[in-house]
């Protein structure tokens, strides 16, 4: 096996050694990087920003444990920012296993603006149906949860007193770690004219752009590097200091450098593997 | 001949379905209303057959001695262990998910557990990307080189000179040659979608049926 082999099969091994030297390092030692604001971050920041104050908001917390790495940064950040605006938030989720991450979410970050569960804000907790619950929203949320998330009737809860459908809600944001943002833009908006803002892990974010463009989303805030872009924004607009998407973002773009390196490294053994053994150089040889 | 019920059944459902996106008709829309309700709790019943599922199939790995077979032991431990917190203990008020020892499992096993393995996916596509990513035509140069240029230009990691578009040509790759064939790909699925359910309502797509077209 000559170099040109050695280069176009690296044990994996190494990649993973690799890999995990170049993520943990940064991670130990996190240092702030110039991160430049995406357009369609900025307009989630400013769509949330124009939100008026006394107001209520939907947030569908689509994603478990498996996705907060991604998207929590981002529902943190957005939760401080509706706190901050004295915004009513009401959540519910369509994934079984997000409500308690949701909740103890919300109750970390309502203490410091000594928000009040039922008050200002309300955690309404899973319903199986995807789509269908995301439809029948718009006709009486009252039906699709009858109860919270502690079991308490929805009739009984302060906040909820005014709030039956979308058109109670200014703003709509779905913290998606699947094709939940599908199900918001068909029904939420299409149907029933809500307005949305999203957020959704890298995988799916390029699924979501054409929404965004023709408005059909008024922000869409991409993966952890659109956690950082909305860490830097709250960062200027309210002091807020930066957390874990920032610190995390040196990490990935070091990961990105490894598995740029790691492609061109196999492709001139692939290119100087070819060149030799082109049959246009065999002939000549012969 | 013994379809006709079944089919009439698709059909009339279809129409008033689609009668309710498009009509503003109280009988309409409070019957639609209903059968929404009714898909939720279906929905809630294929919850309870998914875990059924799993129960059955991990049993079986169990029964057999498959390779593996320890981890079947220790899925039904975190099973049970969840549904006994979450379905039968009580702490004052505190059930189901805010029972303190299923909302401790939940903190302290499931969440980095469920962090851990999306975090492995870093290394695999790592491993993954180096071994596919060869520019062996042009579609595979193309897509090489889309990749690399979107990975770049998601981080800020080479900053200033020739490096300080990066962002935008990351930007332009995802507004536009993205965006062109995602829209070509929705709007495929979407008439692909119109026109399947279009076929059930009428009766020419019968497979739901199961058995024979007859």
């Amino acid at each position: 096996m000559n170099i040109w082999d050695k280069l176009q099969s690296i044990d994996r091994r190494w990649i993973f050694l690799v890999m995990f030297i170049v993520i943990i390092i940064p991670l130990m030692n996190p240092k702030s990087l110039d991160i430049n604001v995406s357009e369609p971050t900025r307009k989630a920041f400013e769509r949330i920003e124009n939100v008026p104050s006394g107001s209520n908001v939907l947030i569908s917390w689509d994603f478990d444990p498996g996705s907060q790495a991604e998207l929590l940064p981002t529902a943190k950040a957005m939760l401080h920012q509706l706190f901050e605006k004295n915004v009513n938030i009401v959540v519910i989720t369509l994934w079984p296993a997000a409500p308690t991450l949701a909740d103890t979410t919300l109750n970390e970050i309502s203490s410091l603006y000594n928000k009040e569960e039922g008050v200002d804000w309300v955690n309404l907790g899973f319903k199986p149906g995807l789509d269908i619950v995301v439809k029948s929203m718009g006709s009486d949320i009252y039906e699709i949860f009858p109860a919270d998330d502690k079991g308490r009737r929805v009739e009984n809860i302060p906040l909820m007193k005014g709030i039956r459908n979308y058109d109670d809600f200014n703003l709509v944001i779905d913290l998606s770690a699947g094709s939940s943002v599908d199900f918001y833009v068909e029904q939420a908006h299409g149907a029933y004219g809500a307005d949305l803002v999203a957020a959704a892990t890298g995988v799916m974010i390029g699924d979501f752009y054409p929404y965004l463009e023709a408005n059909q989303l008024q922000g869409l805030v991409g993966a952890l590097v659109g956690a950082a872009e909305y860490e830097k924004l709250m960062e200027k607009a309210y002091g807020l200091e930066p957390d874990k998407a920032t610190a995390g973002m040196q990490a990935q773009a070091k990961a990105h450098l490894a598995i740029i390196i790691f492609i061109v490294l196999g492709n001139i053994g692939f290119f100087a593997k070819r060149k030799k053994t082109s049959p246009k150089l065999e002939s000549l040889n012969k | 001949m013994s379809n006709r019920g079944p089919l009439a059944v698709a059909f009339i459902a279809g129409m008033l379905m689609i009668g309710d996106y498009f009509l503003e008709w109280g009988p309409l829309n409070s019957y639609a209303e209903w059968v929404q309700k009714y898909y939720i709790i279906i929905a809630a019943f294929a919850i309870v057959l998914g875990v059924a599922s799993l129960f059955k199939l991990h049993l079986g790995k169990l029964k057999r001695k498959e390779d593996g077979w320890r981890y079947s032991i220790v899925t039904f431990f975190g099973f049970f262990a969840m549904i006994v917190t979450g379905l039968f203990m009580t702490s004052g008020d505190l059930v189901g998910t805010k029972h303190p020892w299923n909302a401790w499992l939940y903190n302290n096993v499931q969440l980095p557990l469920g962090a851990t393995m999306f975090s492995l996916l870093a290394f695999f596509i790592a491993s993954a990307a180096y071994r596919a990513f060869r520019a062996r035509s042009l579609e595979a140069t193309l897509l090489l080189v889309a990749a690399c240029l979107v990975m770049l230009g998601q981080v800020p990691i080479l900053t200033g000179g020739v490096f300080e578009s990066l962002p935008e040509i990351k930007q332009w790759i995802l507004d536009i040659p993205n965006m062109a064939s995602k829209r070509a790909i929705m709007i495929g699925v979407g008439l692909g979608m119109m026109s399947t359910a279009l076929k059930i309502i009428f009766g020419i797509e019968r497979t739901y049926l199961g058995g024979s077209e007859e």
